[in-house]
């Protein structure tokens, strides 16, 4: 049986009508594309719109505590980590492979960084290098696990993730690491620039690179050939298995610098620190899936759908909402987003 | 419009129009069948004969326009409503489940036999997916995963269960395509066999030859407009080529003879593995067209496949201009001048990538500056180039590819064959279901390489078009070559060399 959808507007054509109106029955169908084609028109820029409305209505409700210089720097700073984090995301998302391990590569990323440096007083670059080589290593493994062993990436990412929470209780002892963290570490990220502290910085500058990488080289090429046609890049000879490794290695690193930028943000580190990024993270690039490029995950899309989300919640709480209304603006934003992108394609 | 034609026609399109974005699909297109006869639908890829069928199968909604069944007007909303009009159908996609047995194919959709509601009647499901498969003449299993038979089984699975309800009208939409001649005949002596029995058939196809067999009538369409429909008796093989857009008198003109080849281009030596039963060997000349003709499953592909480096060889040697080329690596082929087309279209094209993006892909180190970073520039003029050459059309240079006609797809393909300047170039069904123009155009250019020196191996069902390009025809059967005709034989040669050997 087909299962393609029809579009709304065409389902609104069928109504039953008389033999002779066959003129206005077209008319009401060019109507109707003008809109449809609107729609099709403005669609990529759907979040961003909503992003604009949203912060002028906020801005407009509390235009003193929502619409100040200050509170835009700290959300631009507060969500600089999971920026990170979804930017990573985003990358092996391209290619079609999940990774549900990375607030888990986040967490112990920090605590090890923290660890050498508390624990067993190692300067900060070495800690630094060491949990970026960690990050690196788990990405490595995800990748030989979803590209050489075949394992589902959904599942093969659950079960490090599940592994690495076990690794993180026994090297977190239950504990949060704050004593005995360098301050020149510290200042890694407190540091500001114009307002914004430097892992605001950070993120565009990693947005910048990996938005230029993924579309002006053939390795970004090739991962969107991956996503969009696995089968045509393997029997045009596209290296897809190295490809699929370098995505998930690609991804654990910059879940490895998000790790690190919280641990010198925070000046701890704790075992519990990533588990609030994952479906924030993931929220973020399904949201980027349907900006810009229609229905494909992209850098840009992914840090537009990070700030969306932060500052509406963040709009939220100025007017008096409750903290439980932050995941329930995620999730909704979430469901728009991809109900959007479908109604889209199914109006092409 | 309730004139004569209309009351005694089972099945009519009244001014059915669609479009999708901005482009007409379908304009104001009426048709009529009557009943108890075969009516074909011809016409080139994007003619809109595909848009139609989805119309009537409740899958789009017309912009205007409608059908009309038995005389009275029908709103055909969705699928299932259109099946209690007792109309069936059997998509180009065959939409079954791969994984699932034939007899859970054959109910899908309509419903498991159960006790009171609960538990499913397993036994009442094999007996009437026996009887339902008797009706189509396969003898299978019903147990049987689908994906273990062969496309032509699967291709009677999806009609067994188009038949399941008793259809009044069953719409077959390019069933022979994947098929070889035995297969596509088979099932066209089981749409006249449903026709005796009184059932009305509309049939999408490509083949002429089937066409003028089965067809009681035929509705040609082009530009989304209906051009014409003929009676069957009316009509010659030469009328339905005009009438299609492509040259009668083509046919005759384009072979200049048989040419002799020298000199070894490629040459296959003990070549085995999977898919070939016994080794296989053969060469392929300076500018030779080698055609490989058999049914469906007779190891033409699987041959394909081990010489492109597709799949690995288990024993056995191929060499490019003597230069032994690595099993089992498709990439080392590729550099050694050994390009594949695959058959399948959609699994070796990105559908959201646009024509210059499918052109490039796996070769787009080569656009790259150090390899490094993309020359989008000189991949689009190089794209352009090919687009100009092999007349792609598509809206603009941002267009997906899905948006393109098949044939102008299989245009893609050989563009970006073709930038990879091959020594031997492997097409595997390269005119499966494409438009005759673009069939023709395929003919020309694939003799224009082999005037250039390439070899070329040609693989094909449609045998009316093995003597229009080779130079030699091997005949495969159950895994291994038993036959080699020369190309200008005769298609009687080719049938009876294809069937003679099959028991």
């Amino acid at each position: 049986m087909p299962t393609k959808t029809p579009s709304p507007d065409a389902a609104r054509d069928a109504r039953p009508a008389g033999r002779d109106d066959v003129v206005p029955d077209q008319a009401r169908a060019r109507e109707n594309r003008s809109v449809a084609s609107w729609a099709a028109r403005l669609g990529p820029y759907g979040p961003i719109i909503v992003l604009v409305i949203g912060v002028a209505a906020f801005s407009i409700a509390s235009p003193q505590d929502y619409a100040s210089l200050s509170n835009f720097q700290s959300i631009a700073s507060e969500q600089a980590v999971l920026a990170l984090v979804a930017l990573g995301l985003t990358i092996p998302m391209i290619c079609g492979q999940f990774d549900l391990s990375i607030g888990a590569i986040l967490t112990i990323v920090g605590l090890v960084t923290a660890g050498l440096m508390a624990r067993s007083g190692l300067p900060w670059p070495a800690a630094v290098a060491i949990g970026l080589a960690l990050g690196v290593g788990i990405g490595l493994v995800n990748g030989i696990l979803v590209a050489y062993v075949g394992i589902n990436s959904f599942i093969a990412t659950l079960g490090t993730f599940t592994v690495l929470g076990g690794i993180i209780l026994w090297y977190s002892r239950g504990e949060i690491i704050f004593e005995g963290i360098p301050d020149e570490f510290v200042s890694l990220t407190r540091t500001e620039l114009a307002g914004f502290q430097l892992p605001a910085l950070y993120a565009v500058i990693v947005c910048g690179v990996l938005w230029w990488v993924l579309a002006n080289t053939p390795f970004g090429r090739n991962l969107y050939a991956i996503g969009g046609n696995r089968a045509a890049a393997e029997i045009t000879g596209v290296a897809v298995k190295r490809h699929i490794v370098y995505s998930l290695v690609a991804s654990g690193a910059l879940c490895a610098v998000a790790g690190i930028v919280l641990t010198s943000r925070t000046a701890s580190a704790s075992g519990t620190a990533g588990d609030t990024f994952l479906l924030p993270a993931f929220a973020a690039a399904f949201i980027g899936g349907s900006t810009f490029r229609r229905g494909e995950f992209n850098v840009l899309g992914t840090f537009v759908g990070v700030y969306l989300i932060a500052a509406i919640v963040s709009g939220a709480f100025t007017v008096g909402a409750a903290s439980y209304v932050s995941p329930i603006i995620s999730g909704v934003a979430l469901l728009l987003a991809v109900a959007g992108t479908r109604a889209l394609a199914a109006s092409r | 419009m309730t004139n004569q034609e209309s009351r005694s026609s089972i099945l009519e399109a009244r001014e059915v129009t669609k479009r999708f974005g901005g482009q007409l699909a379908l304009d104001a297109a009426t048709l009529a069948v009557q009943p108890g006869s075969v009516h074909a639908l011809a016409g080139e890829n994007g003619a809109g004969k595909s848009t139609l069928i989805k119309i009537l199968a409740g899958v789009h909604q017309p912009d205007a326009g409608y059908f009309a069944i038995d005389g009275r007007r029908v709103d055909l909303r969705n699928p299932h409503q259109v099946r209690g009009f007792g109309i069936s159908f059997v998509h180009q996609d065959l939409y079954l489940a791969a994984d699932m047995s034939v007899r859970e194919n054959v109910i899908l959709g309509s419903g498991y036999p159960t006790r009171r509601g609960t538990a499913i009647r397993w036994r009442t499901l094999t007996a009437e997916t026996k009887r339902l498969l008797d009706l189509v003449g396969l003898d299978v299993d019903p147990t049987t995963p689908v994906r273990d038979l062969n496309p032509a089984h699967q291709q009677l699975v999806a009609l067994a269960r188009a038949m399941r309800h008793d259809p009044r009208i069953i719409v077959l939409d390019e069933p022979t395509a994947a098929l070889g001649d035995a297969d596509s005949n088979h099932l066209l002596d089981l749409v006249q066999r449903r026709k005796e029995e009184g059932v009305t058939s509309i049939l999408v196809s490509h083949r002429l030859d089937e066409i003028l067999r089965v067809a009681d009538a035929v509705t040609i369409l082009r530009d989304g407009k209906v051009v014409t429909t003929v009676p069957r008796a009316t009509l010659t093989r030469a009328d339905l080529v005009r009438l299609l857009g492509g040259h009668p008198d083509g046919d005759e003109s384009v072979r200049t003879g048989v040419r002799k080849h020298a000199s070894v281009r490629v040459s296959v030596d003990g070549l085995h593995g999977a898919g070939l039963d016994v080794p296989a060997t053969f060469t392929i000349g300076h500018g030779e067209v080698v055609a490989l003709a058999g049914l469906v499953g007779s190891g033409r592909s699987s041959t394909a496949h081990l010489i492109s480096g597709l799949s690995p060889a288990s024993a056995g040697a191929v060499t490019v201009d003597g230069r032994a080329v690595p099993s089992g690596d498709l990439r080392a082929a590729i550099e050694h001048g050994i390009v594949l087309v695959p058959s399948e279209r959609k699994n070796a094209l990105v559908s959201s990538f646009t024509v210059a993006e499918n052109f490039s892909l796996g070769h787009i180190e080569r656009y790259a500056r150090r390899g490094l970073v993309l020359d989008k520039q000189r991949e689009a003029n190089a794209a352009e180039r090919f687009v100009d050459e092999l007349e792609i059309r598509r809206r603009s240079p941002r267009s997906p590819v899905r948006d393109l006609s098949g044939g102008n797809q299989q245009k893609v393909l050989l563009a970006r064959a073709l930038d990879l300047e091959p020594k031997c170039l492997i097409l595997d069904e390269p005119t499966s279901g494409i438009d005759i123009a673009t069939k023709e155009y395929i003919y020309g250019l694939v003799r224009r390489l082999a005037a250039a020196g390439t070899g070329v191996l040609f693989i094909s069902s449609d045998l009316e078009e093995l003597p229009l390009v080779a130079d030699r025809i091997l005949v495969f059967n159950r895994g291994r070559i038993t036959r080699e005709l020369p190309g200008d034989a005769s298609r009687p040669q080719i049938v009876h060399a294809l069937f003679s050997d099959q028991e």
